[in-house]
């Protein structure tokens, strides 16, 4: 009971954060840092809590996006292409039915395809000895730079910029500090929560106040419209379920998951030729936005697993977790069937409660995004602040979260991806330890015997040459 | 609906900035070993109190940011509360950057725990090849060398030509990494608290358990077998292994970092004559006679282990200070620094 209570309350806030625009998942739990000691006694609820709101988050974002053409969150923006336009040209219940059955028809499948089969993934990461590991590190750099960037030099620098931020704390070969400027406080590295609300929090806080100020579209209609907005899925079910399986695929990669949405768009558009989008056409609506729901599920499995989050909300959902006491990141939590089957039972839940809550709610949510946006902006900015600032309760908070801001801003205005950053960040520690692990435990020879290792060492040679060769490239998530 | 916001966000920010009567700083990150028995025991002595108790996480350099910002500023705080680790303790010994004495703090209470080391079933030391890890732990790592290597001529260099030659110590390697290298078969070794070693190493089929560091019994003084592993303890098993007990500089230096890790596992502490310490202590005695919460940490703990409580514990500290010899020390600070690549120092104010 207490537990879908904490379902519905983590819904409920989802919902609230995810019709604020380009708030979405990773604002609502990087909100709840502030008060995740409430947690620390059942780490379970909050594990339901925070996988109510991410699923929750996915499906309401879609009605920034549909009705004021402003991204719900930044992994909603190709809804806005043809949904918006539904909704000027009269239709936003349709449009609203359609992204409400999406959502929850991807979210209910991939989230049980993805929680179900977890237990399943064991004995095949038993197989990632030291060499895989590093070789999979490796290739997560590798998608999160080179696939989602146009700029090769921009993708490099944001590896650099990572790694150089990645890098500062104690190094695990010598125990001894490293670019820590002789501070102490450094000596733990850049707190998560610092990178995360610096990076993204932050600049998309501040990027809302540039994107116009569009009154939301009117809902006429609405039963009438939404339930042939369900009618219309029904049909386009084929162009949904494509656009799910490219958002879990996308979610599964690191730092390509942001750009599911875009990718389903893009081949939505491929399999209908013949068809005109950009118009308020349906089917462009239908193909990309299950993809949101569907990627936040496949992103959580290699951050369950191997502790590398696909996306950044799962950057924060990890760092979440680890704060309320449960140890993501290795394959021990298989083992934990309480955390597997609510992680499922939570995501599934809270996607079925959200369809309904939304469906009954639309005329009060589209009140929510009447309020001048500087109301809800100021809230969410006092709160990061009051959160970052209680990692340590030291000055030292503030002058990284400043530091932490200024390159997120920095990296929005040029470009430069900030998802291959925070992966970076993340992992470079454990990668170079890794490197090092590997020079001595294993030789050349043996490291070209293990099979797993060669076809990691393959996939990254390719996308490393591709991303050389290949000169345009359409997606460019910064 | 703005106002619905605001009064949202009011709640939630007092909600949060709520007073307790008793703040715990913890000097590690939420979800560190130190942190998960420090919450079992938080949540069992709230039981036993009368107020709340809130913790505070202060992380940084392997506890020594937060245990610094303890003795200097956040121990003279009312109702202020600190917990110290394995780690914080064998810090005095050899790190640079320690401004923290422990004898400047009274204790509530020290639960006295062991170290386990398991191996996989199908090695056998004398056949060569130990593949091993976990740095942080220079302690129980040092006890697997001597394991292995027996008593040599007793020189503290002949270990390292040891391990140079007939073992591959890998760096860097964490208690969760260095659990999976032993699920995966990397490593033929491994060690875990008791809480690690039950919830985990122990459920390998592959696993076996080696020996034991032993436990601290307070009315001796002195380190001595486990009764939740009887027949593992270090000592012990070297002798069935070597035929001979073991010696040697190496040996006293093992013993030194032993003794000064498990007699202060894991612990409760206030600033010195800080008047709550009474209460808490009562508090804590009760936690220990509640059947309940004495189940549910030894559940956490991997076993009913003993604790020392109040002035018994601040004893420890003292009695720790009596190990400490110039030779000892100066032969663990070459062995830290020689095999394990840290920046350990002499510290000569240490014999005062």
């Amino acid at each position: 009971m207490d537990y879908a209570l904490w379902c519905l309350l983590g819904t409920l806030y989802g919902i609230l954060l995810g019709v604020i625009p380009m708030a979405g998942a990773g604002t609502a739990m990087l909100l709840v840092f502030s008060f995740a000691g409430y947690f620390e006694p059942n780490p379970y609820y909050g594990l339901i809590f925070l996988i109510s709101v991410i699923a929750a988050s996915s499906t309401a974002d879609s009605y920034t996006s549909l009705l004021t053409g402003i991204p719900g969150a930044s992994t909603t923006a190709a809804s806005i292409i043809d949904g918006y336009q539904m909704s000027k040209n009269g239709e936003a219940g349709k449009a609203i039915g359609i992204a409400m059955l999406d959502s929850t028809f991807n979210g209910i499948f991939f989230g049980l395809l993805a929680f179900a089969l977890l237990p399943f993934y064991a004995p095949i990461i038993y197989k990632f000895g030291v060499p895989e590991l590093f070789m999979f590190m490796t290739l997560s750099i590798a998608c999160v730079a080179f696939i989602v960037s146009k700029n090769f030099w921009l993708s490099v620098s944001a590896i650099l910029i990572g790694s150089f931020i990645g890098l500062i704390g104690i190094d695990p070969q010598t125990g001894g500090p490293r670019l820590t400027f002789g501070t102490l406080y450094l000596q733990d590295g850049v707190p998560i929560i610092m990178m995360i609300a610096g990076l993204f929090g932050i600049p998309e806080l501040i990027s809302g106040f540039h994107l116009g100020k569009n009154r939301p579209a009117p809902i006429n209609n609405y039963f009438a419209q939404l339930f042939d907005g369900f009618r219309t899925t029904i049909r386009l079910w084929r162009d949904s379920l494509r656009g799910g399986f490219i958002g879990f695929v996308a979610g599964m990669l690191p730092g390509v998951g942001p750009v599911g949405d875009m990718l389903a768009y893009g081949a939505t558009v491929k399999a209908h030729p013949n068809d005109k989008f950009g118009v308020g056409n349906p089917k462009g609506l239908a193909g990309c936005e299950g993809a949101n729901n569907a990627q936040k599920a496949g992103s959580l499995i290699p951050t369950v697993l191997f502790g590398i989050p696909a996306s950044p909300f799962a950057a924060i959902f990890m760092a979440m977790c680890i704060t309320f006491g449960l140890d993501v990141g290795n394959p021990f939590m298989l083992e934990d069937k309480k955390f597997i089957s609510l992680l499922g039972y939570g995501f599934v839940g809270a996607t079925i409660l959200t369809f309904f809550i939304c469906i009954f709610t639309s005329k009060l949510l589209v009140k929510i995004l009447q309020i001048p946006y500087w109301i809800y902006a100021g809230i969410i900015f006092a709160i990061i602040i009051y959160t970052c600032q209680s990692v340590t309760g030291l000055y030292m908070d503030y002058v990284t979260l400043a530091c932490c801001s200024a390159l997120g801003l920095f990296c929005y205005k040029f470009r430069i991806s900030r998802p291959a950053i925070l992966l970076t960040y993340i992992i470079i520690d454990k990668w170079q330890n890794k490197l090092q692990q590997m020079n001595t435990m294993y030789t050349i020879e043996e490291m070209l015997t293990r099979p797993l290792f060669l076809v990691l060492l393959s996939l990254v040679l390719i996308l490393v040459y591709r991303s050389i060769t290949q000169k345009n490239r359409g997606i460019d998530y910064a | 609906m703005s106002k619905i916001i605001s009064v949202v966000a009011g709640i939630l920010f007092m909600a949060t900035s709520a007073l307790a009567d008793y703040t715990i700083y913890l000097p590690t990150k939420p979800g560190s070993g130190l942190d998960q028995w420090a919450q079992v025991v938080i949540k069992e002595l709230k039981k036993h109190v009368d107020g709340d108790v809130k913790s505070v996480h202060i992380p940084g350099a392997r506890h020594l940011l937060g245990m610094n910002k303890w003795n200097k500023d956040n121990r003279f705080k009312e109702n202020a509360i600190t917990v110290t680790g394995g780690t914080t303790t064998v810090n005095t010994l050899v790190k640079t950057g320690v401004e923290y004495d422990y004898r400047n703090w009274d204790a509530i209470g020290v639960q006295l725990l062991d170290i386990f080391v398991g191996k996989r079933k199908d090695w056998d030391p004398k056949n060569g090849g130990m593949v091993f890890g976990n740095d942080h732990a220079a302690g129980d790592v040092t006890g697997m060398v001597l394991m292995y290597c027996g008593n040599l001529d007793g020189k503290i260099a002949s270990y390292k030509k040891c391990v140079d030659e007939d073992m591959k110590y890998v760096k860097g390697v964490n208690d969760k990494q260095g659990t999976l290298m032993f699920a995966n078969g990397e490593f033929n070794v491994f060690r875990g608290n008791p809480t690690a070693w039950t919830k985990k190493i122990k459920k390998f089929e592959h696993g076996e358990l080696w020996f034991t560091q032993g436990v601290y019994d307070a009315k001796r003084n002195k380190i001595v077998t486990n009764p939740n592993a009887k027949g593992y303890d270090f000592d012990t098993v070297f002798k069935k292994t070597w035929g001979e007990k073991p010696s040697g500089e190496l040996y006293e230096a093992y013993r030194l970092v032993q003794f000064q890790n498990d007699s202060l596992q894991k612990g409760l502490w206030v600033n010195k004559d800080a008047p709550h310490r009474k209460e808490l202590v009562k508090a804590l005695k009760k936690m220990l006679k509640d059947p309940e919460s004495r189940a549910i940490i030894a559940k956490a703990s991997g076993g009913d282990y003993k604790w020392a409580i109040g002035e018994k514990a601040d004893k420890i500290v003292l009695e720790q200070r009596k190990q400490y010899t110039e030779k000892k020390l100066k032969n663990l600070v070459w062995w830290f620094n020689n095999i394990f690549g840290w920046k350990a120092e002499f510290k000569p104010e240490l014999l005062k």
